[in-house]
């Protein structure tokens, strides 16, 4: 029971499409070897990082302003913008954390691929434009738009600050992993590496640099997965059919792979967790950040187009090497020890079928851009957290009178090095701790605090600072809680035989109540400040649709 | 923005057929990604019998994988198809206002 639920964590924590998952995988399905070297991934790697530091060197000169700094100058183009925010979701956890879940569990592993598939479009539909007109460089900015500045911008920066953090852990811990499994480096210099780079990227080169690491990532994540999954179709004759019954074949659970259940039986549970998904996604600071990298709403969705697009063709090829894996890797003895089990654990998968079908050429190729990866997702999130901290909470909210561009940079980047440092010490703390429910609470906070204050602030004219406060402490409350008292942290980490609360994800629970505390809280609101925000709803209204206001719209 | 600008804003018809165009365009398209999505997750929820059956006897598709695969590929398609819409016609409307308004 106990192994079970701990292969359920792990897996869960795929979902974390970011990276870290894996780390926890790495932890939980078995001691982490250390490999031997593989030099042709660590020449790949060597090649990336200078290109990277040549373009952070580049974009360096052209960050000037804070407007550079955190977003681009909003001169970034949507085809860009697309690729690296699709860039965001092609991470390690995608795909070697959810290819291993679907070679591990088949059917039910798709749900946190379709999630995300079916967040992107409402992005776009309802979120995107509207966040452009109106923020200049954080969803902060739009959350607080007309509210009363002070209460909502720190109880958003704990939400934001919160997600980031969490999830900064558990990439950290992920990629100290993957690189002793990958290239044969020990964790603490892993760690450490990661942590330098990425404040290289973030501190010099800001959205600019940190895009462009995200783009060619991306780029590179595309054509391996493409060739992978191209090599799979060609051995099956290009048949679906003829992939997915050789997968049933060669699985010791047979058919059930095709269908649902050999992972999720609770309804309550699989919707949770498909809420989780589908709303966290919508509370991602570090993602809502990259819509203010380009130049107005029709770029902005232009962009969200591009990466969905992305998206969807990627996870089509995941869903083909996941059980493409099953044929190839399956019972094949190059890739089990002894004892039977899978070389490296369930995250190796993608990377033996990787050898099987393109040697170890391809191998180092694929190893080095899923070291890449990490990179480039660790950049972005502290970015994010180097944004809330200058701009929302140093120049917005506690510095009295102006603050200068230069003051607001240097603000920063003192940021990006205190984040940096705290991800190598939280990363080294918790080396040996089951981290799958670092990933769940980041985006369990994210769908519970930071996607309701925003939906809200955007379309509900009534919504006051007194309700956006409750629900944000409201959601923030009972994420954290429940997650505390769940399966996650009270039995996996603390020890003890039963939970408390039953399910993994929160979500079902505290983002609805979330809601309702916004309601209840705004609704028997009658003070006199509650009726001037109502109020400015009208010139809120009018910029979020035409644009006029709009910032850094001066450029064009 | 001024309060008086907003207000003429607020009044001009050509805002309120943006905003309605626009509230009914974003609805529809919502509402298609969200039943969609809501099928496959009450779908393994509630009737996993049918969601593991194959969708033609003798197949290895099973009506799980079809629909997994469907909403991915109506995510992708419903954004290209709102983009071109929204760039062919909302954008025109949008124009259109602003250069009543005097902005453009």
């Amino acid at each position: 029971m106990n192994k079970m639920l701990r292969v359920f964590l792990v897996s869960l924590s795929a979902i974390s499409f970011s990276g870290p998952a894996l780390a926890a995988g790495g932890v939980a399905l078995g001691e982490v070897k250390k490999q031997p070297l593989n030099i042709t991934a660590i020449f790949m790697f060597f090649i990336f990082v200078m290109a990277t530091l040549g373009i952070t060197w580049w974009a360096a000169r052209r960050t000037k302003t804070k407007s550079d700094f955190y977003a681009a100058g909003g001169g970034i183009k949507p085809w860009q913008n697309g690729t690296a925010i699709a860039g965001d979701f092609m991470s390690a956890a995608t795909f070697l954390g959810i290819t291993g879940a679907i070679y591990g569990f088949g059917f039910d592993a798709l749900v946190l691929a379709v999630g995300v598939m079916a967040a992107w479009p409402v992005i776009l539909f309802l979120i995107a434009e509207r966040l452009r007109n109106l923020g200049s460089y954080t969803f902060i900015d739009v959350v607080s738009y007309r509210l009363e500045k002070k209460p909502i911008r720190i109880i958003s920066a704990i939400g934001s600050l919160s997600v980031i953090i969490f999830y900064l852990i558990a990439q950290m811990v992920g990629a100290g992993k993957l690189i002793q499994l990958l290239f044969g480096v020990d964790y603490v210099y892993a760690v450490v590496l990661v942590s330098f780079l990425m404040i290289c990227y973030v501190s010099f080169g800001g959205m600019l640099a940190t895009t462009w690491v995200q783009l060619i990532k991306a780029i590179l994540l595309l054509i391996g997965g493409t060739f992978i999954a191209f090599t799979v179709m060609q051995s099956f004759d290009f048949s679906y059919e003829a992939l997915l019954s050789s997968a049933a074949e060669n699985h010791p659970k047979g058919t059930a792979v095709l269908g649902p259940g050999l992972w999720m039986h609770d309804p309550i549970a699989i919707i949770s967790i498909a809420l989780t998904m589908m709303f966290g996604i919508m509370g991602l600071p570090h993602v809502l950040m990259r819509f203010f990298t380009v130049k107005d709403a029709k770029d902005a969705r232009k962009s969200v187009f591009v990466a969905t697009t992305l998206m969807g063709y990627f996870y089509i090829l995941i869903i083909i090497i996941g059980y493409g894996a099953m044929t190839f890797v399956m019972g094949n003895p190059d890739y089990h020890d002894a004892a039977g089990k899978i070389l490296g654990g369930g995250n190796m998968v993608a990377l033996h079928l990787t050898q099987y079908m393109g040697g170890n050429l391809m191998l180092g190729f694929m190893s080095a851009v899923a070291f890449a990866t990490i990179l480039a997702v660790v950049a972005g999130l502290t970015l994010a957290g180097a944004a809330t901290i200058a701009h929302d909470l140093y120049a917005k909210t506690f510095k009295k009178g102006p603050v200068s561009n230069a003051e607001e940079i240097k603000v920063s980047r003192m940021a990006t090095f205190a984040l940096g440092a705290i991800a190598v010490v939280l990363g080294i703390a918790f080396e040996k701790q089951n981290v799958a429910f670092v990933a769940s609470l980041a985006l369990a906070i994210a769908a519970s605090v930071n996607f309701p204050i925003l939906i809200m602030s955007m379309y509900w004219r009534n919504m006051t600072t007194k309700g956006a406060v409750a629900g944000g402490v409201v959601g923030l409350i009972l994420s954290i809680g429940l997650i505390i008292l769940g399966p996650g942290v009270w039995t996996a980490v603390l020890g003890n035989a039963e939970p408390i609360f039953p399910q993994i994800y929160p979500t079902f629970y505290s983002m609805p109540l979330a809601f309702f505390a916004i309601w209840l809280f705004s609704v028997t609101d009658k003070s006199g400040q509650a009726e001037k925000e109502k109020a400015l709803f009208d010139e809120q209204y009018v910029r979020s649709e035409t644009g006029i206001g709009i910032s850094g719209s001066s450029k064009h | 923005m001024s309060p008086s600008e907003t207000e003429k804003c607020l009044n001009n018809p050509k805002f309120k057929k943006l905003t309605r165009a626009r509230a009914n365009g974003n609805i529809l398209f919502s509402l298609i990604i969200l039943v969609g999505y809501g099928i496959y997750v009450l779908g393994i929820s509630f009737t996993p019998a049918f969601m593991a059956s194959p969708v033609a006897s003798g197949s290895s598709l099973t009506y799980g994988i079809l629909i997994a695969v469907l909403v991915i590929v109506s995510g992708m398609v419903c954004s290209g198809f709102y983009v071109w819409w929204a760039n062919r016609k909302f954008d025109v409307l949008k124009q259109d206002l602003l250069k009543d308004l005097g902005h453009e």
